[in-house]
């Protein structure tokens, strides 16, 4: 298991070997290796779960190199691996740090992911951060100075109460561990598990991100370069919400259920503004972001729903959310890679030069948008059915939030592929590549399958949940 | 094989047929009608074959405690022999009628999806199967409507279509909810066995809400008529005979569960006459041939709907049959008119097409009487029944007369205004598809209403009906509406006036950009807020540090100044007097020492 997080950290190795002449080939091999690390996640499928790996690391403090595969850890993990390897397959030509930066990223997810030990897990969750700031702010856009520090600058503040809680948790329980099930089920002080629960709330909401602290996203994203935008959308924000249902929900008695339902109408807040907000953006990547803001508040909702069926959903929803963003970005990519603007101005049309990537980027849209048999409705479903159970209000606003779904989508494809043509250097654009095709198949074989046979995905979740 | 036992391929065949004219990207035109052939001849197999009533295949769970699964009854069968087979006429009428366009390809794609979604909503087992084919339905319509996506206008239409279909379904959704929290199930198996609970009346109403999406009824009629714009064979298909029934058809498939909530019904009833009302109303004073047909589609709905309402969905499911007849043949020949005008749709630029378009006239008029209730053509047969179910409510059978009336006005006006009068431009004849087709719409028109079991021939209701169509029948030839209703008719009861001002303008322009701009203006100055103390605060610790910390330091250099200025004195540079400070003092340690210790060491 630790393969997974030593895979590309060896890539890493590798690149700073290589001759820095050979440009090709620093992509190349980061190709192959994070192609390796997805098929090693992929294969733990087939084995039976929880797999568990531990050793001693800073025996002085309890702190241990304490990793675990279940259902959830497995989907993401996944998620991961294919992410990382179709964000590398879209990154041709980049310099070597580039491609180092980018590993280091994917092992500390895969890291955030498995950890068991929660000072693994902040390790684990700062690292994916740091190399971010530099893929934000070295590979940009024109405002990627902003938008670095403005992502730094949140990034600090989680950081920050993150680590309070942790070590508020660590010091209260009093037991010279950091494993996550023993701080977890502690007998902590009230007022310390409050605190903790809500500091490391903090952290993790910025990452979600949820309202209202989400501003950091539409730089980060606007300015990111293709690859730090599918990244972000797809990894980034699921160590946040990843890490609310990892650390924060077993946590003994810090939510009590008024709170809760105040978080739960945050989420339905985040549904409507993020939706509302998105169909106000003339950028193409920034109305996906937004459109981030919408989706993580149905994921927020099944959490905080606290109960089986909406987080069940919730972390459908996640890798969900992962696999038509980053889908979303990568088609926004491809048209930014022909034409050096996202500014849907500059679109209009597209469905006559290249068919075939508007069909895609239809499919794309629909996912995103909950249509029934692709994989967004499957997860948006279920979250509402079990939110309804917790706060039937909810649920009708959260399906409410369907409708400027599909208002924010719809003007997406219709000011990019559809009209008629605006202007003359859209007339010839050339159709999907070959490597295209490669990036946006296996994300979209992913979305029908969720979308027409979710039961393999629900099965792990609801493994791992049983337990 | 046996085909009875595998009855649930009925929709595979045209999503088969679309997916191999997505990738061949050639072939369309032999590949969509065969496959929406076999599943018609599929469906006519298992209705016609001895079978018991009710046929369950569960393919495979597909959502926690949703199976994928299928069922055939009766109404199932009805349905699909409607679906399978107008869209069978209509495939084919299309090939005439869309030969030659670009995009052939793409059309018929499009068509085959439409029917497999459609077929999957009637076969489903359980209400969010059914919904995945209702979404379904919606997306085929949109992309339809949107056909030619290089007309903004399309693009409009399609969306506006998509967007009230989608405020319906967030509605059935929420009905679903409540359904499932109550009940533990969707499965129309269990929700038909129920008992009332205190929640099923507001989820009968949000299923409803739902339906009055799909099937254009108020307060959600509004995309209907702008859905026009895409091809006249698919508003024939899908915005007359079947897409937009699938309410008619929900109501029908949970009729037991209906039967619980009467206060439901009459909400349902009163909006389907107040719909029909409206709509035959709008038709009257139109003068786009299509949206004609469109706003009386929506009328009819009204009168099915309305018969749901008072617990006869047997007589509305019979007014889906005729109306899917007389409507797709009216559509379908409005289609033909058009093309032979060369895309002319105001009937204020037609006239006497008799002459030039006998045919044509001659199907046209058959299907408009078939819609205007004149005695022995279908649709004056499934207007009765709606009629006479409807007699428990006087005013409810009222306003269905008046309805009736209109619509016969309104029909007679459209066949008079078209073919009749003076010759405009001359128009001609279709051969091939675009004729044959219509062969069989037109014998269901003349003979469906013969065939209908449970007729009850309430004979009052009849011979008011009769008189009402002819009398508007004549009443048609010489219309006309007066001020201010003409105008108002003519707006369309404001009712798109106000959505366009309450939705597209204020919520989704106006509040969208009111609310970017909060959120970059105002929420994203919470961090820059931040940066903003940080660097106020680093201008006051300048202070501090300028005034405090350095002013200490200076204080304490000007201090040590101060004391040091005596000694500063001494220090003249001379070397002669620091020699002779360091004698003197050499000189006074001397002393002091020889004083004090005597010489001794």
């Amino acid at each position: 298991m630790s393969a997974l997080l030593g895979i590309p950290l060896i890539a890493v190795l590798g690149l700073w070997l290589l001759p820095r002449r050979w440009s090709q080939a620093a992509w190349l091999w980061s190709l192959i290796s994070s192609l390796a690390a997805a098929l090693t996640a992929v294969q733990f499928v087939a084995s039976p779960m929880p797999i568990e790996e531990r050793h001693n690391w800073i025996p002085a403090i309890g702190a241990q190199f304490y990793l675990a595969l279940d259902g959830v850890s497995l989907l993401f993990v996944i998620l991961t691996g294919v992410v990382f390897f179709l964000a590398i397959l879209a990154s041709p030509g980049k310099a070597k740090s580039f491609y180092a930066l980018i590993l280091v990223m994917e092992s500390a997810a895969m890291g955030v992911f498995l950890a068991r030990d929660l000072l693994l897990f902040f390790i684990c969750f700062e690292a994916v951060l740091i190399p971010m700031y530099f893929v934000i702010g070295v590979w940009g856009g024109e405002r990627r100075q902003k938008a670095a520090f403005q992502f730094v600058l949140y990034t600090v503040l989680g950081s920050v109460g993150l680590l309070l809680g942790i070590l508020t948790l660590y010091l209260e329980a009093g037991a010279r561990s950091f494993e996550m099930a023993a701080l977890q089920q502690a007998p902590t002080a009230g007022a310390a598990a409050q605190f903790a629960f809500w500091a490391m709330l903090l952290g993790f909401a910025i990452k979600v991100p949820m309202l209202p602290l989400h501003t950091w996203l539409g730089d980060a994203h606007t300015e990111a370069p293709t690859a730090g935008s599918v990244i972000l959308a797809a990894i980034l924000l699921k160590l946040g919400s990843y890490g609310i249902f990892r650390v924060l929900l077993p946590l003994r008695g810090a939510l009590d259920p008024l709170a809760a339902q105040a978080l739960m109408a945050l989420s339905v807040v985040a549904i409507l503004y993020g939706a509302l907000v998105s169909l106000a953006q003339q950028d193409a990547k920034r109305l996906i972001a937004y459109s981030s803001v919408s989706h993580l508040g149905f994921c927020t909702l099944g959490l905080f729903s606290l109960n089986h069926t909406a987080l069940t959903g919730s972390l459908l929803q996640q890798i969900n959310h992962g696999i038509s963003t980053s889908l979303l970005f990568f088609l926004v990519g491809f048209l930014y890679e022909r034409r050096g603007t996202r500014e849907l101005e500059q679109f209009g049309g597209l469905a006559k030069p290249m068919p075939r990537m508007s069909v895609v980027f239809g499919m794309a849209i629909l996912g995103s948008a909950g249509l029934p048999l692709l994989n967004g409705f499957v997860g948006e479903f279920t979250i509402l059915r079990g939110a309804y159970l917790s706060g039937p209000v909810f649920a009708y606003l959260g399906a409410a939030g369907i409708i400027v779904a599909a208002a924010y989508l719809l003007v997406l494809f219709e000011k990019t592929m559809l009209g008629p043509i605006r202007h003359e250097v859209n007339r010839t654009l050339p159709d999907l590549t070959p490597r295209e095709w490669a990036i946006v198949l296996p994300l979209l074989g992913w979305s029908v399958w969720i979308g027409v046979s979710p039961g393999g995905h629900f099965r792990l979740i609801e493994g791992a949940l049983a337990r | 094989m046996d085909l009875v036992a595998w009855f649930w391929l009925i929709p595979f065949y045209p999503l088969i047929g679309a997916t191999l004219i997505g990738v061949l990207r050639r072939g369309a035109a032999l590949i969509a009608p065969l496959a929406v052939g076999l599943s018609f001849l599929h469906s006519v197999a298992v209705t016609m074959a001895p079978r018991p009533a009710e046929l369950n295949h569960v393919i495979g769970s597909w959502l926690p405690g949703i199976p994928f699964g299928f069922h055939f009854d009766s109404l199932s069968a009805f349905l699909c022999l409607i679906v399978s087979g107008v869209g069978l006429l209509i495939h084919l009428y299309s090939l005439g009628y869309m030969g030659g366009q670009e995009n052939f390809t793409r059309y018929f794609g499009s068509l085959n999806l439409f029917v497999f979604f459609m077929l999957l909503l009637v076969l489903a087992n359980n209400l969010v199967l059914l919904f995945a084919g209702w979404e379904g339905v919606g997306l085929a319509s949109y992309l339809l409507i949107g056909f030619h996506f290089d007309k903004s206008a399309a693009n409009k239409a399609a969306n506006k279509a998509f967007l009230y279909n989608r405020a319906g379904d967030a509605g059935f959704l929420a009905g679903v909810f409540i359904l499932f929290a109550n009940y533990g199930s969707v499965e129309f198996s269990t929700l038909n066995r129920i008992e009332a609970t205190p929640g099923l009346l507001a989820a009968g109403l949000l299923l409803a809400f739902g339906a009055s999406g799909k099937s254009a009824q108020l307060p959600l009629f509004v995309w209907l008529p702008d859905a026009m714009v895409g091809p006249t064979p698919v508003s024939a298909l899908i915005h007359a005979a079947t897409m937009v029934t699938a309410g008619v058809y929900l109501f029908a498939r949970l009729e037991p569960l209906y039967a619980l909530i009467p206060e439901a019904g009459l909400v349902i009833a009163v909006v389907g006459a107040f719909t029909a009302f409206l709509g035959a109303t709008i038709a009257s004073v139109e003068f786009d041939i299509k949206r004609i047909l469109a706003y009386s589609t929506i009328s009819q709905l009204g009168l099915m709907f309305l018969a749901c309402g008072v617990g006869a969905p047997g007589a509305a499911l019979f007014h889906v049959a005729t109306h899917a007849f007389f409507k797709a043949l009216l559509f379908l020949c409005a289609g033909n008119v058009i093309h032979a005008l060369k895309g002319e749709q105001d009937i204020r630029y037609m006239g006497g097409l008799q002459r030039s378009m006998p045919w044509t006239f001659r199907l046209m008029t058959i299907g408009a009487l078939g819609l205007a209730g004149v005695p022995g053509l279908a649709g004056f047969f499934s207007k009765d029944e709606i009629f006479a179910a409807a007699a428990k409510q006087p005013w409810l059978l009222g306003m269905g007369f008046a309805v009736a009336f209109m619509t016969a006005g309104y029909s007679s006006r459209l066949i008079w205004r078209v073919f009749l009068g003076e010759e405009q431009q001359p128009g001609h004849d279709p051969h091939g598809w675009e004729l044959h087709a219509l062969w069989p719409l037109a014998a269901g028109t003349i003979a469906a209403g013969y065939f209908y079991p449970e007729a009850r021939h309430v004979w009052w209701i009849m011979a008011v009906s009769t008189v009402l169509a002819v009398v508007g029948l004549w009443w048609g030839t010489r219309f006309e509406v007066f001020e201010p209703l003409h105008t108002l008719f003519k707006r369309r009861w404001y009712v798109d006036d106000l959505y366009r001002a309450v939705w597209l303008h204020g919520v989704g322009m106006r509040g969208s950009r009111s609310l970017g701009n909060f959120d970059a203006n105002v929420i994203a100055a919470g961090p820059l807020g931040l940066g903003w103390a940080a660097s106020i605060a680093s201008v006051v610790v300048g202070w501090f540090d300028r005034f405090a910390v350095d002013g200490t330091a200076r204080l304490t250099a000007a201090l040590f100044q101060a004391f040091s200025y005596p000694v500063r004195l001494l220090q003249t540079g001379g070397m002669l007097q620091y020699a002779l400070a360091v004698l003197v003092t050499l000189a006074g340690f001397l002393g002091f020492y020889l004083l004090r210790f005597g010489g001794r060491p």
